[in-house]
C-alpha cells in the first residue's frame, strides 16, 4: 500500500475561491431555505477512477489493461477518492475466480486521497479475477475485472 | 413339522391364485386338444423338456442343446403340422366355450337312421354322396357346399339326393345328428387302380377320403350298391350289419355309452387332479426354494419430489440387492425386473437419510431380499430460485508482444440463471469459454459461449447463452 497526499496551488487556490463564494451561493440557498426547500447533503465519500495497470508513474497508473501476464510479476489496484469527507478506511477485495484471495485496507484522509494495492503473480494464478473496492462497511463501490495470463 | 407350519404360513393367497389359474389353464389345455394327433406330440415335446432339464443337471451340454433344438423345431412343427387341429379346437362359438365349457360331448351320429336311408336309396337306384368328417377340417378340401343344417332322418336323407333336387348331384356332409351342408363338390381320386366301374362319384368318394380322415359312403345310381371309402380303401357294403359296423368304428361309437361317459368323467377328473399336482410342483420347485442368493446392482428411481424442488445430489445412484430363491428363478430374472424406488413426497430442503426396506422395493414374486448395500441413502434437495450473475470473459493465452487489452465490453453484461439456491449462492461471476489472446492484433469483437458450471442450472428464458465481447487493444507505453 502507499499513501498520495497530492497538494497543488492550483487546487489551494479553488478552494480558497469556493470559500470565498460560499456565503453568498449559501445565501442563495438561505432565501430558498426560506421558502421551504431541503438543506445541503454533507458531501459523501466517492471514488473517482478505479482501474488496473501495469505500473505507476509519478502516482498515475501506467498501461490500464485487463490481461495480465505472469512475466509482468505483479498486477495493481489504482483507486482514486475526491472527496474524501473525512478519514476513513477501503478495502481492495482480491478474488480469483469467485474465491477471496487477499483483503487489503487502505486508509484515505480528507480532502482527497489516490491508494492503491498490488499483489504478486505466479503461473499457479492464472485465470479470471476481480477486485471488489468496498468502503469500511462493505459497500461496494465498483468491481474490476481482469485475467491473469501465461 | 415346526418347519412345515412356517413353510405352509409363508404362502401368500397370491399364491394360491396362481397355482389354480395355472393348473387349471394346463386342464384346459388338455380337455381341449385330448384325442388329437397335436396333443401327442405336445406330450412328447414336454418328454424332451424333461430330458433335456435332466441333461442340463447332468451336465451333459450337447445332448441338452440336441434337446432345446428338438423342442424349438417340434413347437413350430406342431403350429404348421396341426394347425387344422388347433383351428378346429378353437373355433369356438365365444371365448367362453374354451375358457369354461367342458369339451362339447359329440352329438351321436343316427347310424341307424344312416343306415337305412343309404339301403333306402340302393333300393330306388338313387345316387347320393354321404360325408362323415374324422377330426380333421374339410374346409380347404371340398368347394361349392350349400348349408343346409338339417336334422338327420330317413325322409331328409331321401329328398336331398331325389334326382329332382338341384343339390342331388353333390356331396351332403354330416356331423353328428345334423346335415351341416349339401351339394358339396369332393376333390376326384386319380388313382388307376380303382375298378373300372367306379365312376365320377366313386372318384369323388376315394379323393376326399386319401386327403383327409372322413369317411365317405357311396350309392351308386347305376347298380344299387353301397360303397365305403376311408383312407385308400375302397369297401363294398352287402349288409346293413356291415355298414353299421363301418359307421360305429369310424365313429368311435361304444356299445355301452353311458359306461363310456363314466369313464370319461373319471378321466377328466384325474387330469384336474395331475395338472394340479404338476402346476404346484413346478411352483414349488421354482418359488419356494430359498437355495440360492444372487446379487444384482440396482439403479435407484427417486420420485415424487414436491413441486419447486430439486434433487441436487445423493449419496448412492445404485444399490446393490442380494435376492434370495430358488436357482432356477434367480436365473431367469433379469435386473430390469427390480426396482429400487424412493418416495421423496416428504422430503425436505436438505440432506434427507432414507433407508431401503422391502417397502422400496419392486422384486419378482418368490425371491426374498437378504441383505441391501448401502442400507441408507442420503438425498440432498434444494428449492429452485433465480439469480443474476455478471459476465466475465476467460482469456488465455499471451497477446503479441507490444499490445495491452484496454477493456472489454461484453453484450449482455448479465444473465439469469434458474436452480437449486445453494448452488447459486455459491457463485457470483458466470465466465465465459476460453478466449484465446494469441491471434489478437487488434480491436475488435468476438462471440463466446457461456460456461454453465452445472447441469442443475439452466438460462432464464429470453437469454443466450452466447455473448458478445468488444475489446480495445492499445500499444504498449
Amino acid at each position: 500500500m502507499k499513501r498520495i497526499w497530492n497538494k497543488s496551488k492550483s487546487l489551494c487556490l479553488l478552494f480558497v475561491v469556493l470559500f470565498c463564494f460560499a456565503p453568498s451561493i449559501h445565501g442563495a440557498d438561505g432565501d430558498k431555505e426560506d421558502e421551504g426547500s431541503l438543506p445541503e447533503k454533507p458531501p459523501r465519500l466517492t471514488l473517482k477512477k478505479a482501474v488496473m495497470c501495469e505500473g505507476l508513474k509519478e502516482l498515475e497508473p501506467v498501461n490500464e489493461t485487463i490481461i495480465f501476464s505472469v512475466t509482468l510479476g505483479s498486477v495493481i489496484c489504482f483507486t482514486a477518492f475526491d472527496p474524501v469527507p473525512e478519514k476513513t478506511v477501503v478495502h481492495h477485495n482480491w478474488f480469483k475466480r469467485d474465491q477471496p484471495e487477499k483483503k487489503l485496507k487502505l486508509t484515505l484522509k480528507p480532502p482527497k486521497w489516490s491508494s492503491f494495492s498490488k499483489i504478486r503473480i505466479r503461473n499457479m494464478e492464472v485465470g479470471p479475477w476481480r477486485v471488489e473496492i468496498t468502503d469500511s462497511k462493505g459497500k461496494i463501490f465498483r468491481t474490476l475485472r481482469f485475467n491473469v495470463t501465461e | 413339522m415346526q418347519k412345515l407350519l412356517i413353510f405352509i404360513s409363508s404362502i401368500r393367497w397370491q399364491d394360491f391364485i396362481d397355482i389354480a389359474f395355472n393348473s387349471y389353464i394346463l386342464f384346459r389345455l388338455y380337455a381341449l386338444f385330448r384325442g388329437t394327433d397335436a396333443f401327442r406330440v405336445l406330450v412328447g415335446i414336454a418328454f424332451f423338456w424333461i430330458l433335456q432339464r435332466l441333461a442340463v443337471s447332468l451336465g451333459l451340454i450337447l445332448t441338452s442343446w440336441m434337446m432345446e433344438g428338438i423342442i424349438a423345431v417340434a413347437a413350430l412343427i406342431v403350429i404348421v403340422v396341426f394347425r387344422n387341429e388347433i383351428r378346429s379346437v378353437f373355433r369356438a362359438r365365444n371365448i367362453w366355450a374354451i375358457l369354461w365349457g367342458l369339451p362339447r360331448r359329440p352329438m351321436r351320429t343316427p347310424v341307424e337312421i344312416i343306415t337305412e336311408s343309404v339301403f333306402a336309396l340302393a333300393k330306388r337306384r338313387m345316387g347320393a354322396l354321404i360325408v362323415l368328417p374324422g377330426k380333421e377340417d374339410l374346409e380347404e378340401f371340398v368347394q361349392q357346399g350349400i348349408p343346409w343344417d338339417g336334422r338327420v332322418s330317413t325322409e331328409m336323407i331321401e329328398s336331398i339326393f331325389w334326382p329332382n333336387n338341384p343339390v342331388h348331384d353333390g356331396a351332403a356332409i354330416l356331423d353328428g345328428n345334423r346335415v351341416v351342408e349339401v351339394g358339396v363338390i369332393l376333390p376326384l381320386s386319380h388313382r388307376k387302380d380303382l375298378p373300372s366301374a367306379y365312376g365320377t362319384r366313386h372318384r369323388a368318394a376315394a379323393g376326399l377320403s386319401e386327403t383327409t380322415d372322413a369317411m365317405v359312403i357311396v350309392v351308386s345310381e347305376e347298380r344299387g350298391s353301397i360303397a365305403i371309402t376311408r383312407g385308400f380303401d375302397v369297401l363294398a357294403i352287402d349288409g346293413k350289419k356291415q355298414l353299421v359296423k363301418a359307421l360305429r368304428e369310424h365313429l368311435g361309437i361304444r356299445v355301452n355309452q353311458s359306461q363310456f361317459l363314466k369313464r370319461r368323467k373319471i378321466e377328466l377328473r384325474i387330469a384336474a387332479l395331475v395338472s394340479l399336482l404338476i402346476v404346484s410342483g413346478v411352483w414349488f420347485s421354482i418359488s419356494r426354494g430359498l437355495d440360492a442368493i444372487k446379487t444384482f446392482d440396482i439403479p435407484v428411481e427417486y420420485a415424487n419430489q414436491k413441486p419447486g424442488m430439486e434433487l441436487l445430489n445423493t449419496s448412492a445412484t445404485s444399490v446393490r440387492l442380494f435376492l434370495q430363491g430358488s436357482r432356477a428363478l434367480l436365473k431367469s430374472i433379469s435386473p430390469e425386473q427390480i426396482r429400487v424406488k424412493m418416495d421423496l413426497d416428504k422430503a425436505v430442503v436438505g440432506t434427507n437419510t432414507f433407508a431401503i426396506t422391502n417397502n422400496n422395493l419392486s422384486i419378482p414374486p418368490g425371491l426374498s431380499l437378504k441383505e441391501v448395500r448401502p442400507m441408507v441413502v442420503d438425498v440432498n434437495l434444494d428449492t429452485r430460485t433465480k439469480k443474476t450473475f455478471p459476465i466475465q470473459a476467460d482469456w488465455v493465452g499471451k497477446l503479441p508482444s507490444g499490445l495491452i487489452l484496454v477493456r472489454a465490453k461484453i453484450e449482455p453484461s448479465k444473465v439469469e440463471l434458474i436452480g437449486p439456491k445453494t448452488i447459486l449462492q455459491g457463485m457470483q461471476t458466470l465466465y465465459t469459454t476460453s478466449i484465446p489472446l494469441n491471434n489478437i492484433k487488434g480491436s475488435g469483437k468476438i462471440d463466446a459461449k457461456l460456461v454453465i458450471p452445472s447441469a442443475f442450472l439452466n438460462l432464464e428464458t429470453g437469454f443466450k447463452d452466447t455473448v458478445e465481447v468488444e475489446y480495445e487493444v492499445s500499444k504498449r507505453k
